[in-house]
């Protein structure tokens, strides 16, 4: 009894204290981006296993727990899985706001596919797709994936229009505006984190565009904890690639640190000359202070990467090598394959990151960044000779056509139909055997005994020293409304310039401008370097690593703020933004050009523009499964260094016509999301005014290398986009997607054609391009697929993609009036000015992966994907028409028509499979 | 699984360490030929003098006409470089001589031929499939042409250059290479010489009109079908030729036409003589008379030609003009170099 009486007491002492020292954990789950409210998360709470979900507020409650240290883990379709310790104490604790990182689900695409696409311009605009990110709209999840192969951009746009941060950073190329992937390529584990917003979507960041906003996220707290190693074989882009990241978590000490390294290496399957020698490294580290309330992060990463390039070739090539991928950059040099176009490039960015959580409404951040590095475009150069080039039109056997040249032409096709002597490829050989033997008094004379190289290998160079600054504000309203402001500073110098890379058996290279040496009689107009001809008075005898050619400065300093406002009433939101800032643009010439002696050396003339930019999102939640929203964007912004000035090589002069770009945009879509049952269908409409380009070329018309300056460029996008994924049976689901747009060209352009040896203006007048398409991207896409995953890990997918309305790049200088000639028909003329449209095509890929769960903590798994099954080699995903023309021999009056365009072609069916381990 | 996971780095750290895509062995220097290269291959040589001559026999033609002779015996030849296209008046050919026979011929190449084949180095060609052909007097070893107007045509591809060019050992430039012509010895010029270097001592530059041929005035420049006198007072695009070139008679010229935009590279015709009142024989020059053709590409081209009455010593190749019936013969000469005009 007394026994009895004890346990009784006991018990009652026990579950006193109990009661007395139960308490909660409450909180709110959204998402980074946007703040919006994340429902039917799975919550668990260890120790007790007591799980919950949190409703359509994203709300979620825990009663009656102990008073201890929990560990609260979150798991969420499409975001990270979460962690966090919380001490529950006495009374509910609320933990406010718990913050998911939306994840990428698909494997991010390795950018390196893209790269390859190299055209013979540098500055050629539409070298990388748009669509990189997949996020967790379903639309971009498709697309990104499927269409890439097809080098689609979405809703036709340019990839300057698509706004890429880091850690908040807008770090688009300051010269180019281009996306700037390139500077973490292969660090494919240290940048999955990413927020992406779609379209005219606002993101915290900045308000972004029309081609929506990606924000890399590298913070090391918000990287997934673990090792990550992968493995990967593959005959796309590179043959092997490894890759091993760690990311610690917040320690409880508040540090937080991760790495990564990678490499990538070999060639492919098609492109022969083609490789990868790319590496990558990633190093981040965080503290936190004051319990979070201070953070700081500093984040050095950088990809070397050294990659043989492939270039495109006109069809008759193709068919005389008898497929579709010939690469006309490589020869053999004692019997290994050597490529003339190699890009080397190692651009280190750092970053340092503070947040300031000033309450918990209330945060502040202020971000730096610094780019530096170098970053080389090797090409093959000669100062007299024929041209080096195995695919120079005159080799080809149509040039013998044309010239009547029947039994020169049958021979010349047999010479390529057999590879004799290797006339396909580069003659490294004979460069050397040519240069050894270039010692001559005249030469000698001047510049002292060696061998003068007739060949070398140049590598011109855009050197960048990119600096920004940015400051954002975030201010949660009581009301649950929501501020963000910036303000934002960049200023970048970017040295051009020209390095004798390897001198091919030479001793130097004379520093001249071979093509002022043909026009001019003058010593001093062929001097690249007036002031070193003066000084020494002889041209330099460069050697491997000096300079020649040409050097300037680009400079560009750039400012702006912007703010936004975001509120929202029941199922009504809206966000309510606008930027204002300016661009300073100027050249500044480190050599005095024997050409323009006068305006060369030193700063240009300071081109200033206003930027400025209105944004408007709408958005209406109807309930849970449907919701609508309508966008519009109207923003002016300044014009690219690219396009600023008529021959940054040689001079200062401005383009003429220079102004800012307008662009208006909106947007309206539906989404519906019922289960796994998502859907989602826009509509937009896109107009683009006063854009500029530029371009240099050697006209057949005028015999003489010239800037062609366009101006008043306009475009027109509009169209629609449709997702969906419908859930079919026990993980078995379909998916689909449809891109159908319109994108013309609304003006005729004007341009101005500039000779380049002189600054003469040769011509003026309209390029006739209104109503064409705008070039590189299918205007209509589809996709349709099933996809499976099974209950223990396996996946399956299958897809079939289509693409229609797909255009090649057109040259301006045929849609001119300078090339009609009196002897031109009509037909002709429309001839001459024809936009050429793709085939069509169909591509089916499929993919199979699994991964096994080793002891609860180890994940070892693969995937491999198989793409275009069907092994179809004849589908056109790019090209260019070539600037030059044909003299016709045989007519009385000069008459032209254009040299055969180029073509890149999707290759045939290729494999990535990828092993990869974590824990 | 720790095993696993070092491995995976291990490979790697391998690999970061590995991967060198520039490493490229410098190749040997080119092969130097020489006869027994083309005689174990079982072809014959024949001297340039020979081909020449053969050349005449096979075609039997006039001088000024058409005619090809389509080499399809296993011959090669061989001769040392005396010319040189470095300054653009020569132009995609080289002049090779043999000075057993004190005989040369012009090889109809690409541009740049200087950078491949400098003077003084011996070239031997393999004639098999190349076709001897003659323009206005001058025979050269080309290929085949399309056009019907054309005897033969330039070796233009580097793969046909490759299979019948070949590089000799480098013999430097003699004295002996080039012929010396003065006002003592100038009659016994003949065609024997023809696309020989010769060195013109102490003769006259000379302005005005040749009493000879179409009677030209000298200097005089050419395009479009069309001659100029350098004191021509009609207009081009507003200014008369003698403004266009500044009234300075230049070895060639260069400017624009009419409205064209684009520049029109002019030859230049300068007279040197030996006897500027030698009317010659029916509508040929008389000998002792030449004419120095520069092309408006040449470097020199700007450079004044020396003043009428000024006595110089002149290197250049001699060649030869006739129209397509043989008559208005003309001993032409071509500078390799500015410099290669010396004022006594």
């Amino acid at each position: 009894m007394k026994i009895k009486s004890l346990l009784t007491l006991l018990l009652a002492l026990v579950t006193l204290t109990a009661t007395a020292q139960v308490g909660g954990v409450k909180g709110r789950v959204v998402s980074r981006s946007g703040r919006t409210a994340v429902s039917g998360v799975k919550i668990q709470l260890t120790p007790g296993e007591q799980t919950t979900t949190s409703d359509e507020e994203g709300n979620f409650l825990f009663e009656l727990v102990e008073e201890g240290v929990y560990q609260l883990h979150f798991e969420a379709d499409e975001f990270e899985p979460l962690s966090i310790q919380v001490r529950v104490g006495k009374l509910v604790h609320d933990m406010r706001t718990v913050v998911l990182v939306p994840a990428v689900q698909q494997e991010i695409l390795d950018d390196a596919i893209f790269t390859e696409f190299d055209t013979e311009s540098a500055d050629d605009s539409h070298a990388l797709p748009t669509s990189l990110s997949a996020s967790k709209d379903i639309f971009n999840n498709i697309a990104s994936y499927n269409f890439s192969e097809m080098r689609f951009n979405v809703r036709g746009y340019d990839s300057q229009y698509q706004d890429v941060y880091m850690n908040g950073i807008r770090l688009n190329d300051a010269m180019t505006g281009y996306s700037p992937w390139s500077l973490w390529t292969g660090l494919n584990d240290a940048t999955r984190n990413q927020e992406v917003t779609t379209g005219l979507i606002a993101s915290e960041q900045g308000l972004g565009g029309i081609g929506g906003t990606t924000n890399v996220n590298t913070l090391p707290s918000q990287m997934r904890k673990g090792l990550r190693t992968s493995l990967v074989s593959a005959n796309q882009t590179y043959r092997f690639r490894a890759m091993v990241t760690y990311a610690s978590g917040l320690q409880d000490n508040g540090w937080a640190y991760a790495f990564s390294l990678s490499t990538r290496q070999g060639g492919n399957d098609y492109v022969e000359g083609v490789y990868y020698n790319a590496y990558g490294y990633f190093a981040s580290v965080e503290k936190q202070f004051l319990s979070g309330r201070h953070r700081l992060a500093l984040t050095l990463l950088g990809a070397p990467t050294e990659r043989g390039v492939q270039q495109a070739s006109v069809q008759e090539v193709y068919d005389l090598v008898g497929n579709n991928y010939y690469n006309p950059n490589w020869g053999y040099q004692q019997g290994e394959k050597r490529n003339a176009r190699v890009r080397d490039n190692h651009e280190p960015l750092v970053m340092l990151n503070y947040t300031f959580n000033i309450s918990d409404r209330t945060k502040f951040d202020l971000a730096t960044s610094f780019r530096f590095g170098r970053n080389g475009y090797s090409a093959l150069t000669w100062q007299d000779g024929a041209d080096p080039r195995p695919d120079y039109y005159r080799y080809l056997p149509s040039y013998f056509v044309r010239d009547n040249n029947l039994e020169g032409a049958a021979w010349q096709y047999e010479r390529w139909r057999a590879n004799y002597e290797n006339v396909r490829h580069i003659q490294w050989d004979k460069f050397y055997e040519t240069n050894y033997t270039r010692e001559n008094p005249v030469d000698s004379e001047i510049y002292g005994p060696g061998a003068r190289s007739n060949y070398m290998i140049e590598e011109r160079h855009t050197d960048q020293r990119d600096w920004n600054l940015v400051m954002t504000f975030h201010h949660l309203f009581k009301n649950g409304s929501k501020l963000n402001a910036g303000l934002n500073l960049r200023r970048n110098r970017t040295e051009y310039y020209s390095e004798v890379k390897d001198l091919l058996g030479g001793d130097y290279w004379v520093d001249e401008d071979k093509f002022a040496e043909r026009d001019f009689a003058s010593p001093t107009a062929k001097q690249n370097d007036l002031e070193y001809y003066n000084k020494y008075g002889h041209a330099r005898a460069a050697k491997e690593g000096d300079k020649y050619s040409y050097d300037y400065y680009a400079h560009v300093l750039k400012g702006g703020a912007w703010a936004s406002y975001q509120w929202q009433t029941g199922g009504f939101s809206m966000v309510l933004g606008g930027e204002i800032g300016a661009t300073k643009l100027w050249r500044e010439g480190l050599w005095q050009k024997g050409l323009f002696a006068d305006n060369s050396k030193g700063d240009s003339e300071k081109l200033d523009f206003l930027n400025y930019k209105g944004k408007l999102n709408l958005a209406y939640r109807f309930s849970a499964a449907h919701s609508v929203e309508v966008n519009a964007l109207y923003m002016q912004q300044a014009p690219d260094f690219k396009n600023a000035f008529v021959s940054p090589r040689t001079r200062n002069s401005v383009t003429p016509n220079l102004e800012e770009e307008k662009v208006l945009g909106v947007d309206a879509s539906y989404n519906l999301r019922y289960g796994d049952l998502k859907a989602r269908i826009s509509g937009y409409y896109t107009v683009i005014k006063d854009q500029t380009k530029l371009m240099s070329y050697y006209d057949d018309v005028n015999s003489s290398f010239t800037n062609f300056a366009m101006s008043g460029i306009d475009k027109l996008h509009f169209g629609l986009e449709a997702a969906v994924q419908v859930p079919i049976y026990r993980g078995l689901s379909l998916r689909g997607a449809l891109s159908w747009g319109q994108y013309t060209y609304t003006s005729n352009p004007d341009y101005v054609q500039t000779r380049d040896n002189s600054a003469e203006v040769l011509t003026e007048g309209k390029v006739y391009w209104e109503d064409f398409r705008v070039e590189s991207t299918p205007q209509l896409a589809a996709s349709i697929g099933l996809n499976f995953r099974s209950n223990n890990n396996w996946f399956l997918s299958a897809d079939c993609n289509y693409y229609d309305h797909m255009y090649l790049s057109m040259s301006p200088v045929y849609r001119t009036d300078e090339v009609i000639s009196s002897s031109m028909t009509d037909a002709d003329i429309a001839y001459m000015r024809r936009q050429e449209r793709f085939d069509d095509a169909f591509v089916l890929n499929a993919s199979i992966g699994k991964n096994w769960s080793i002891k609860y903590k180890y994940t070892l798994g693969f995937s491999l994907n198989v793409d275009n099954l069907l092994n179809n080699q004849d589908i056109k995903t790019g090209g260019y028409e070539q600037t030059r023309l044909v003299k016709n021999t045989e007519t009385t009056v000069d008459s032209y028509q254009p040299f055969d365009s180029k073509y890149f072609y999707m290759f045939g069916t290729t494999y990535y499979l990828n092993v990869y381990f974590r824990f | 699984m720790k095993k696993i996971a070092n491995m995976f780095v291990v490979a790697l750290l391998a690999l970061v360490m590995t991967g060198c895509y520039n490493d490229f062995e410098n190749p040997a220097e080119g092969k130097i030929f020489s006869d027994e290269d083309f005689t174990a291959e079982g072809m014959s040589y024949i001297s340039i003098k020979e081909l020449k001559t053969t050349f005449w026999r096979t075609t039997g033609a006039g001088t000024g006409a058409v005619a090809s002779w389509e080499i399809d015996e296993p011959l090669y030849t061989r001769g040392k470089v005396i010319s040189s296209d470095r300054y653009g008046s020569i132009y995609k050919s080289v002049y090779l001589y043999d000075e057993v026979t004190e005989s040369a011929i012009e090889l109809k190449l690409n541009s740049g031929t200087y950078v491949f084949y400098s003077a003084g180095r011996e070239l031997f060609v393999k004639l098999e499939g190349l076709v001897l052909g003659n323009y206005r007097g001058m025979v050269s070893i080309g290929t085949k042409s399309g056009n019907p107007e054309y005897s033969n045509d330039n070796l233009e591809l580097p793969v046909m250059i490759a299979d019948h060019v070949f590089r000799g050992r480098d013999l430097g430039m003699q004295q002996s290479d080039t012929l010396v012509v003065n006002a003592s010895n100038y009659m016994a010029l003949t065609d024997d010489a023809l696309g020989r270097l010769v060195r013109f001592e102490n003769i006259e530059s000379k302005f005005g009109t040749a009493p000879w041929g179409y009677n030209n005035s000298f200097p005089n420049y050419f395009a479009n079908q069309t001659s100029y006198d350098v004191n021509s007072t009609e207009t081009l695009n507003g200014v008369s030729f003698q403004e266009m070139i500044q009234g300075k008679p230049t070895w060639a010229a260069k400017g624009k036409l009419g409205d064209d935009k684009k520049d029109t590279y002019f030859y230049g015709s300068a007279w040197f003589t030996y006897d500027a009142t030698d009317p010659g024989q029916d509508s040929n020059a008389a000998l002792g008379n030449y004419v120095v053709r520069t092309s408006g590409y040449a470097r020199f081209m700007e450079e004044a030609i020396p003043a009428d009455g000024t006595k110089v010593d002149l290197t250049a190749i001699l060649v030869k003009y006739t129209n397509s019936s043989g008559r208005y013969v003309t001993y032409q000469l071509t500078l390799n170099d500015g410099n290669d005009v010396v004022a006594k």
